[in-house]
């Protein structure tokens, strides 16, 4: 359980004299929920992108375990076995909630080229399709439009579609941001059932103290693009550094 | 009568009354030959030559999210292919076949080019395709005959070896090769956008950078999506070629891009019959307009500005959101 499964090499990413991610060497072990905690413009999201192929960085190297995925554009990443969601929320608005999660079995099922049937007419995308959406209580909104569904509705399918190409590792990226407590909390719910139930390996970027405190085995926190601490939460909470960087307002 | 109404508000918005009105369309474009003129079979001809293109368009619009003002390109591409393969003497549907085989081969090596750009630089850049194929249905005297054009291009007759053997001369039998290769080719798109590949074309038009993380290549998708566009293009201007006989550098003018993309506004972008609708009507408003005014570009002009301010989703877009709830309610006070 506790081998590494995806680490990074002295990566360093910069936008113009702005260096974002500063030569940081990341280590995620699988099995585990790990967290990434920081302020603002900490690098977080710079760091995710980098290592899921949203981005590519400057110097330094992506490994998943031990193959270099440096280069690779997203969807090689995704067939790789690595998915994430995004903290701006980022479904097919027009398209209906059944459709949401039809379309990333497409590719893990291998019918992405498939152009004269009928999508429902694919059996195995009809059925995975509805196994995912019964786990994330969406199956009776199947046949709305996903533009329309309530904000923690629509968080909720779109962490469903992160996890419908059964990844190994799969980033959330403020899986909780602009939810109210109730829907916070059915979603930190969903993520530690799928975490206990499956073999996806979660790494979570939260602001919300609480919920990294309560979900993760494991938190990284991030400061100007370096890594400034890394163990269990409850070092965390005790490591004085990060009180006086992010958490002494909060706590 | 209560019963009657009922069924009529119960079936109004089903699949079956849909598959009614389809069939009843068809019929009519069957018969229409037994009772019309041939300037209204060539004006019919001429909508379905429109709504292949307007459905190439609607294609990369309403589907993909990508404008395109270059599908004249893939037009002139099929006219003149099919043009050039029939004044050497091949038989109807080789010519067709073969435009449509030049149109998708252009599509996709200058498609190439264009997917990996978005918005107003992939408009910019099929715009200056298209151009480019227009300069040079214009200079290439050799082959296209520059401004003069193709000329004497013979309706040739349809056959396919000895099974079959049609003539195609009369304007009522080429009426009948056009309806039918128009509706099979519209019941195709039907056919991919329903599709998982039509599927991964709406995600692309909602959310580019979610289809990449789902797995899918989005590049390689819309340059697909991009291609079948320029044979649905290729495809109306294979079947100009014979029902003008002549074909000149006009048929790859951009007007011949922007024309689809009006009548596609019109209609709807988001409603799949929204093109055939919309060519045939702007096809009437253009023939009915011109009769009164020789600026009929200004009247249309200002139908157009009203669609696209208060009717987003075209004729049919209105349909569905205000007509048809009206027709409901007013029906349900019926009974």
């Amino acid at each position: 359980m506790d081998e590494v499964i995806l680490r990074s090499e002295r990566l360093t990413k910069s936008f113009g004299k702005f260096i974002a991610i500063d030569n940081i060497d990341l280590k995620f072990k699988s099995g585990i929920i790990t967290s990434i905690i920081g302020p603002n413009g900490a690098g977080k999201t710079t760091a995710i992108n980098l290592l899921t192929g949203a981005l590519h960085p400057d110097k330094g190297k992506v490994f998943f375990k031990d193959k270099d995925i440096t280069s690779l554009t997203p969807d090689q990443s995704v067939k790789h076995g690595i998915t994430r969601s995004f903290q701006i929320m980022n479904i097919f608005p027009m398209l209906t909630v059944l459709q949401n999660v039809e379309l990333p079995l497409l590719s893990l099922l291998g019918k992405n080229l498939k152009w004269f049937y009928a999508v429902s007419r694919y059996r195995d995308v009809a059925e995975e399709a509805e196994k995912i959406l019964r786990e994330l209580s969406l199956w009776d909104k199947r046949n709305k439009v996903a533009g329309e569904l309530s904000h923690g509705d629509q968080r909720a399918l779109e962490m469903g579609m992160a996890i419908a190409p059964k990844p190994e590792m799969c980033f959330l990226d403020e899986p909780s941001s602009g939810t109210n407590p109730l829907e916070r909390a059915s979603i930190l719910e969903l993520i530690k059932r799928l975490a206990e139930e499956g073999s996806t390996t979660f790494v979570i970027i939260e602001h919300d103290m609480d919920v990294v405190f309560s979900l993760s085995d494991w938190t990284i926190v991030m400061n100007k693009g370096k890594v400034l601490a890394e163990g269990e939460p409850d070092e965390i909470r005790q490591n004085k550094e990060v009180v006086e960087i992010y958490l002494g307002e909060e706590v | 009568m209560t019963w009657l109404t009922n069924t009529l508000v119960l079936s109004i918005n089903s699949h079956r009354f849909k598959l009614v009105w389809l069939g009843a369309f068809i019929i009519f474009l069957f018969i229409l030959p037994l009772f019309s003129g041939d300037y209204l079979l060539y004006m019919v001809m001429q909508m379905a030559i429109l709504c292949l293109l307007s459905y190439s368009v609607n294609l990369l619009l309403g589907y993909t999210g990508l404008l395109s003002f270059g599908q004249a390109g893939f037009y002139a591409c099929g006219a003149y292919a099919c043009g050039k393969v029939l004044l050497a003497g091949a038989s109807l549907l080789p010519g067709i076949v073969i435009g449509v085989a030049v149109a998708a081969i252009a599509a996709i090596i200058l498609g190439f080019f264009c997917v990996r750009h978005t918005a107003i630089y992939f408009a910019m850049l099929t715009l200056a395709f298209g151009m480019m194929i227009f300069s040079l249905t214009q200079k290439w005297v050799n082959f296209t005959g520059g401004d003069d054009g193709l000329i004497g291009i013979p309706r040739a007759a349809l056959n396919f070896f000895y099974i079959f053997n049609i003539k195609m001369d009369t304007i009522p039998a080429y009426y009948y090769f056009v309806i039918a290769a128009t509706l099979i080719a519209i019941y195709i798109l039907y056919r991919i956008l329903n599709s998982p590949l039509g599927l991964i074309f709406q995600g692309i038009r909602d959310s580019e950078t979610r289809v990449s993380f789902v797995g899918i290549s989005v590049r390689k998708s819309r340059l697909i999506c991009f291609t079948i566009a320029g044979m649905y293009a290729g495809l109306g201007g294979a079947l100009l070629a014979p029902l003008e006989q002549t074909i000149t550098p006009s048929a790859s003018h951009w007007i011949n891009s922007t024309d689809p993309i009006i009548a596609t506004l019109l209609g709807g972008m988001y409603n799949f019959s929204g093109p055939i609708v919309g060519s045939v009507i702007y096809f009437l408003l253009k023939d009915i307009i011109v009769r009164f005014t020789m600026n009929w570009m200004l009247i249309l002009g200002i139908i157009i500005i009203i669609l696209v301010l208060t009717f987003r989703g075209g004729v049919m877009g209105a349909f569905r959101a205000y007509l048809l709830p009206w027709l409901k309610s007013r029906l349900r006070q019926g009974a």
